[in-house]
């Protein structure tokens, strides 16, 4: 297993080295440019200051050499418009990271069912019409989908934050607080994240004990215990506004994550929802199926625990390779939203055209898509006996 | 082509009749973009400076307006008629369609078949690429150097997209399918016959990948459409209008003149990228069950 560990994350780094440097010759030279000519009415030694301190003035090879070079002790380099690339990236992380875990974990779960359902019914009508509303409702154009999602939700929501007690403008509730909304954000982001994992062995130890209570009651005591630490914090409300924010200094309702998380759901739930149904089909004939069924197992078992189960991991797999246009998608929603986040420092980055800084959010999304990809082919080695590695033999 | 892709195989009506309604879409919306110069060389001849897409304005009608005789699709709230900007703004996203999903067949195909033939250094090396190239969007790419470069029209924007996915995502789900044809016996059998390389790579292995091909390349395009409309709605591709921008325009100047939603021409312009994202959903989908054999229905 070691063995498999080690040449796996061989070639993690190898793959990561070869896509940072097809970026980086894309970007620099399909963008050539030159950051000095926002002096152009200074002095010529300041132009070829700013020529120097951004590296424009070596050739593109060196430039390359000092950019991987760096990569290997986490330096991403000094944005052009000042700033260490690296802690801008990370502290704009948190809220997008949030919605994106959340929001992906959420559209696989009604999408996989959905695509279960789907591939299962014999009615073609009704499935012909979900497969039609699902295509729908993947295809709509972020912008759109933004605006309508403010259009017809921010009256409801301003009634649900009454409802929850909370004050109409969230500027009220966080005036005077000595955290701010990334702090809560990555708070909210690691205990949602630590419910999961402390789920995962509760509900494993279930199944042994074939406890069915504690099953399908694991993972919402758990989220529940971790939402009670929250409000026993102090950190309640305010972790309840992150989601339902009204900030009237911009536009009414915008700069709310949970319509960014709507959306976000919206867009994703059809592709988790087809690469499901497509592994269901080809599982759905299989002889096990027709041998459970004569047994006399009841439909649903046969679909959601055998068929699905055999499914389900392939369907992860094929589902994460879709996750980084997804998350384009995200952060095209975040900056219509005016949520600040990733988002806003890669469109500013665009605008201003500042290198470093777009090339510091593109290599972390390979990053986070080569992590999840290790991860997946782990799990997947450990799960599957016909994938599992056989030095142990 | 599209009959011979469909009819191939005794697939599932379902998936079928769905890659045909596809294709159907496909070709309403390309009669509509070719609308335009017969309309205006005809009905608006005489009319030019009403139903021009950019500058036209008609001092007839308050704007924005909804649907009449003059304006089947209304104006927007800048006063132009919506079904001239539709039909004109058409035109970059078919460009980007037809641009990346040329590339994408052309680079995939080569890049997929090369890995399953010639195995050993080149595959190791064509595979060690492609999964690298998969780790980067290609339609974060694309809007990285779509805003950057506002000279790059949609046919660069289409050929840049179609490379990086090509030779990432394309290359390796048509490799895999590649070694599947490659492991079985008429490969063999082809070889003994005394077939060269290239002729069988031509005669054996392409006709068996065309089917997937065609899947790769009606899911990569989605991508496309999308980004080339945002690049459009930024306001970064400076001198085009396209339907992103026709979105842009309705959000934005119902808000700085405060006309109301112009529902018309917000609804045209989402309405044309979703039905083509839909038609290229439904051909992707539909494709991959009329030629994958787990996926027929066999009763």
């Amino acid at each position: 297993m070691i063995g498999f560990l080690a040449r796996r994350l061989a070639w993690g780094v190898s793959t990561l080295a070869i896509f940072v440097s097809v970026t980086f010759f894309v970007i620099q030279i399909l963008i050539p440019y030159d950051y000095s000519v926002h002096y152009i009415r200074a002095p010529i030694e300041v132009r070829q200051e700013v020529l120097e301190r951004t590296g424009l003035d070596q050739p593109i090879i060196n430039r390359w050499a000092t950019y991987m070079a760096g990569l290997a002790t986490l330096d991403l380099g000094e944005a052009w418009g000042g700033g260490d690339v690296f802690a801008q990236v990370v502290s704009s992380m948190p809220l997008t990271l949030v919605i994106f875990v959340l929001g992906g974990s959420v559209a696989y779960l009604i999408g996989s069912w959905l695509g279960r359902v789907i591939a299962w019914k014999q009615k073609r009508a009704l499935s012909g019409l979900t497969t039609g509303l699902l295509v729908f409702v993947s295809s709509l154009f972020p912008p759109f989908l933004v605006f309508a999602l403010i259009f017809f939700l921010t009256g409801p929501m301003l009634d649900l934050r009454v409802a929850l007690g909370l004050p109409v403008d969230s500027l009220d509730l966080w005036r005077g607080r000595s955290v701010d909304e990334q702090e809560v954000a990555s708070l909210v982001g690691w205990a949602a994240t630590a419910a999961l994992i402390a789920a995962i062995p509760i509900r494993r130890y279930a199944r042994r004990e074939r406890l069915r209570w504690m099953v399908g009651a694991a993972l919402p005591v758990c989220v529940l215990a971790v939402a009670a630490g929250l409000a026993m914090s102090g950190l309640g409300p305010l972790a309840v506004d992150l989601f339902f924010r009204a900030d009237r200094t911009v536009n009414l309702g915008s700069g709310s994550p949970l319509i960014a998380l709507i959306g976000f759901v919206m867009l994703s739930v059809g592709e988790s929802a087809f690469v499901v149904r497509t592994g269901m089909q080809a599982e759905k004939h299989a002889d096990y199926v027709l041998v459970n069924r004569a047994k006399g197992l009841p439909e649903w078992v046969l679909r959601d625990r055998h068929a699905g189960a055999n499914t389900s991991l392939p369907a992860l797999t094929r589902f994460s390779y879709g996750l980084p246009l997804l998350l384009t998608g995200l952060i095209v929603i975040e900056r219509e939203m005016m949520l600040g986040g990733l988002s806003t420092l890669f469109f500013d980055a665009l605008q201003a055209v500042d290198v470093p800084v777009i090339m510091g959010v593109i290599v972390l999304l390979g990053g986070v898509g080569i992590g999840i990809r290790l991860i997946l082919d782990v799990t997947q080695a450990l799960v599957d006996p016909r994938l599992r590695p056989r030095s142990r033999r | 082509m599209i009959f011979a892709l469909t009819k191939a195989r005794d697939g599932p009506s379902a998936g079928r009749s769905r890659t045909v309604l596809g294709f159907g879409i496909l070709a309403f919306v390309a009669m509509l973009a070719a609308l335009h110069p017969v309309l205006q060389a005809t009905v608006w001849a005489s009319q030019a400076n009403v139903y021009h897409p950019e500058v036209g304005f008609d001092i007839q009608v308050a704007h924005p307006s909804g649907f009449s005789a003059r304006h089947p699709l209304g104006t927007d709230p800048l006063g132009r008629d919506v079904l001239s900007q539709l039909t004109f703004a058409l035109r970059p996203t078919l460009l980007v369609v037809v641009a990346s999903a040329v590339t994408v067949a052309v680079l995939g195909t080569v890049a997929g078949a090369a890995a399953a033939f010639w195995r050993g250094k080149t595959e190791a090396a064509l595979t060690h690429l492609s999964d690298a190239m998969a780790l980067l969007p290609p339609s974060l790419a694309m809007l990285v150097v779509g805003v950057g470069r506002p000279d790059f029209g949609p046919t660069e924007l289409g050929i840049l997209y179609g490379a990086i996915f090509g030779l990432g995502p394309g290359a390796a789900a048509i490799r895999a399918q590649g070694l599947l044809v490659m492991a079985q016996p008429f490969m063999d059998a082809a070889r003994t016959a005394g077939g060269g390389g290239w002729w069988i790579v031509r005669k054996h292995l392409f006709p068996h990948l065309l089917p997937l091909v065609a899947v790769q390349v009606a899911s990569a395009v989605i991508g496309a459409i999308v980004v080339e409309g945002f690049i459009e709605y930024l306001g970064a591709a400076q001198t085009r209008l396209g339907l992103g921008s026709l979105v842009y325009a309705a959000i934005t100047y119902q808000r700085v003149l405060r006309t109301g939603v112009p529902w018309y021409a917000l609804l045209a312009g989402t309405a044309a990228i979703t039905l083509l994202v839909a038609a290229f959903y439904m051909i992707s989908t539909g494709l991959r069950e009329a030629f994958d054999p787990r996926l027929r229905n066999v009763t």
